[in-house]
């Protein structure tokens, strides 16, 4: 693929349901797999090739492409940032506004930026997770998240004890 | 490839079990009279029944064994390139079961011309199927099993392979489980990776909490990329942020009071219990400063089980001689690059001896590059012994037979006033990256080296570090 072709250049993907959606490859490059498989493939400039992305459904599909074509001027982060510390209070507020979104939501944005590789959109992503997990106690957090409470009282008060020093 | 026994082979009883399931789909798919339209829709339900247990049984393999295995294996390998291509690689799959609800369609309504396209159709799929699938069990069982064995312990094995034949019991349940299992996008049924890498954005406190609430969680909060940095003196202040420690020691908040030391040891006896035995590999920096009573048997049972450790901070502590091995217990740190013992008033040359010991270095003739140009041993950068008093020439001249200051860029060596001025001037000799700056010690000493660059003694005046100046007064 040539600079040419990323710049100017666009794609056609479909989603699970069925829909094809046409994207700026400036905008779709966010995604690393989809430019792994644009490399791959040879994906030249209005080819017909339409990418199948059976894991995402058009609804999805185009609150991803909103998002990267928001994000798609950005400076990208380095390889090696897991290093800095990690602060989770500082997501960009058009994100904020953007993940306003219901759980099932976001879990599917989720579970997209990590199929397509987006790692800006799962880093803001997961971390607004993280958020919701903040401050909240066990009960709490599987009320949030409707978990099961498959441990036993036993068990349950084993571990409750082990992490007790951390708790008051 | 060598027989696998049984109870630790994840992969072949699953995989008999759907090869007889291919046999069966391909046998009816042949066998069955298309115009016929009680046959045709019972084909297509037995069929659809199928093709979803095929793909709960991929979804089995992916949540409990490729994603399980892809956390284990260090990241740079290549063969974690061909897991992202097999985990994304089962399109086929979906695409049979996409023209399975066309066949569905066709029931009661189908023209004879439609059934026969569909027919044809059909058959072309599953055999492309049948042909990617069979070479995608091999390959789970030639690469991905000796991987497993690898990288897993027998009994994590034994445990896998229970809970994997459990799951595959009831395949073909009605799939009416499997809807709500569809509908429901919860947190839990996100891979594990994603699980991780939300937990990775959680303190110490919130982390725990998480662990406390199902047994998935559990497992995936003691992960090793979540565990890299043990900070024991901020989680006993009730400090519980993920932030990089201090250079600087924090003397003045030293915790000396009863309750504070048994809360010390609580931590420390988690860490040994609960921490280590899963993620020692993955600690990069423990932080064990300003705490007066800490048992140093606790410590090396904590760096024994940390080899790849980094960064190690024992400042203001008692700590002594055991804390770095034993003459019959030698300790291997060889990452060790930074190393705080400020004011550790115990520990005597023996200390210095067994560090030199851990940090594995090689002789003075071997070359510290191979061909590859990787390091071969990690050399210091950051060395405060500052107030060990009791440290004297023997034990600076240990440290001296090894090349482990190559690049050494900080060395505090105030209040120790046993360090002669000669010793000190060899040590400083084999420090080609230290910045006289950066090198404190002794004023009282003579003849030692930069005299009039060095930045002298740090601890005049600081009534918290030993200094000689102060016993004269």
């Amino acid at each position: 693929m040539t600079e040419a072709t990323l710049t100017s250049g666009q794609i056609k993907l479909e989603s699970s349901d069925g829909e094809t959606v046409t994207v700026p490859l400036n905008v779709i490059k966010l995604s690393a797999t989809i430019k792994t498989m644009i490399e791959d493939l040879g994906i030249e400039e209005d080819n017909d090739d339409v990418v199948p992305l059976p894991n995402v459904t058009h609804v999805i599909l185009n609150k991803v492409i909103f998002w990267c074509d928001h994000h798609k001027d950005d400076i990208q982060p380095s390889e090696d940032d897991d290093n800095k510390e990690k602060r989770v209070d500082d997501i960009d507020p058009w994100d904020k506004e953007f993940l306003k979104v219901d759980q099932g939501t976001l879990f599917e944005l989720i579970q997209a930026a990590n199929y397509l590789d987006i790692k800006g959109l799962l880093d803001v992503t997961c971390k607004t997770v993280a958020n919701m997990i903040r401050g909240k106690t066990p009960e709490e957090i599987r009320k949030t998240f409707n978990i099961k409470n498959d441990f036993t009282p036993e068990e349950e008060e084993q571990i409750r004890k082990e992490n007790a020093w951390c708790e008051e | 490839m060598p027989q696998t026994p049984e109870q630790i082979d994840l992969f072949s009883q699953p995989h008999s079990q759907m090869r007889k399931l291919v046999e069966k789909i391909n046998y009816a798919l042949h066998r069955t009279n298309f115009d016929d339209n009680i046959a045709f829709s019972k084909l297509i339900a037995s069929l659809n029944n199928s093709f979803a247990q095929l793909d709960k049984h991929e979804r089995i393999e992916i949540e409990h064994i490729v994603n399980n295995l892809s956390l284990r294996l260090p990241s740079d390998t290549s063969v974690l390139k061909e897991f992202k291509h097999h985990t994304s690689g089962h399109c086929h799959l979906e695409q049979v079961q996409k023209i399975l609800a066309k066949g569905g369609k066709l029931i009661n309504t189908g023209q004879r011309k439609d059934r026969k396209l569909f027919k044809r159709e059909l058959i072309r799929e599953v055999r492309v199927f049948i042909k990617e699938y069979f070479p995608h069990m091999e390959e789970e069982e030639c690469i991905f099993q000796p991987l497993l064995m690898q990288y897993f312990t027998e009994n994590e094995l034994i445990q896998l392979h229970i809970k994997i034949i459990e799951l595959h019991q009831t395949l073909s349940s009605p799939p009416s489980t499997r809807k709500s299992y569809d509908n429901s996008c919860h947190i839990i049924h996100a891979p594990n990776e994603v699980i991780v890498k939300i937990l990775s954005h959680l303190a110490i406190r919130d982390l725990l909490t998480v662990s406390q609430s199902c047994k998935r969680f559990q497992i995936l909060s003691y992960t090793p990329v979540l565990w890299k940095n043990l900070h024991v003196s901020n989680w006993a202040n009730r400090i519980y942020t993920n932030k990089i420690p201090p250079m600087i020691p924090l003397g003045k908040h030293s915790i000396d009071s009863f309750e504070s030391a048994e809360r010390v040891q609580t931590i420390l006896t988690f860490i040994i219990k609960k921490v280590i035995p899963l993620c020692g590999n993955s600690i990069e920096s423990l932080v064990v400063n300003s705490i007066q009573s800490v048992r140093s048997n606790m410590l090396l049972t904590i760096l024994q089980a940390c080899p790849n450790i980094q960064h190690i901070d024992f400042s203001y502590t008692d700590i002594n001689d055991l804390v770095f091995g034993q003459p019959h217990l030698a300790l291997k740190l060889p990452n060790l690059t930074h190393i705080n013992l400020t004011n550790c008033h115990s520990i005597t040359d023996k200390t210095l001896q067994r560090i030199s010991r851990a940090i594995c270095y090689p002789s003075s003739t071997a070359n510290r590059d191979t061909p590859d140009g990787f390091n071969i041993y990690s050399p210091l950068k950051f060395l405060s012994l500052s107030g060990c008093y009791r440290l004297s020439c023997t034990g600076f001249k240990s440290m001296l037979t090894t090349r482990i200051f190559d690049d050494l860029v900080y060395l505090d060596l105030s209040g120790c006033p046993n360090v002669g001025g000669n010793v000190l001037s060899s040590l400083v000799n084999q420090c080609p990256n230290l910045d006289p700056e950066n090198l404190y010690y002794c004023d009282n000493t003579l003849d030692g080296p930069c005299a009039d660059i060095a930045s002298g003694c740090l601890n005049r005046g600081d009534s918290n570090k030993f200094c000689c100046m102060q016993m004269l007064d």
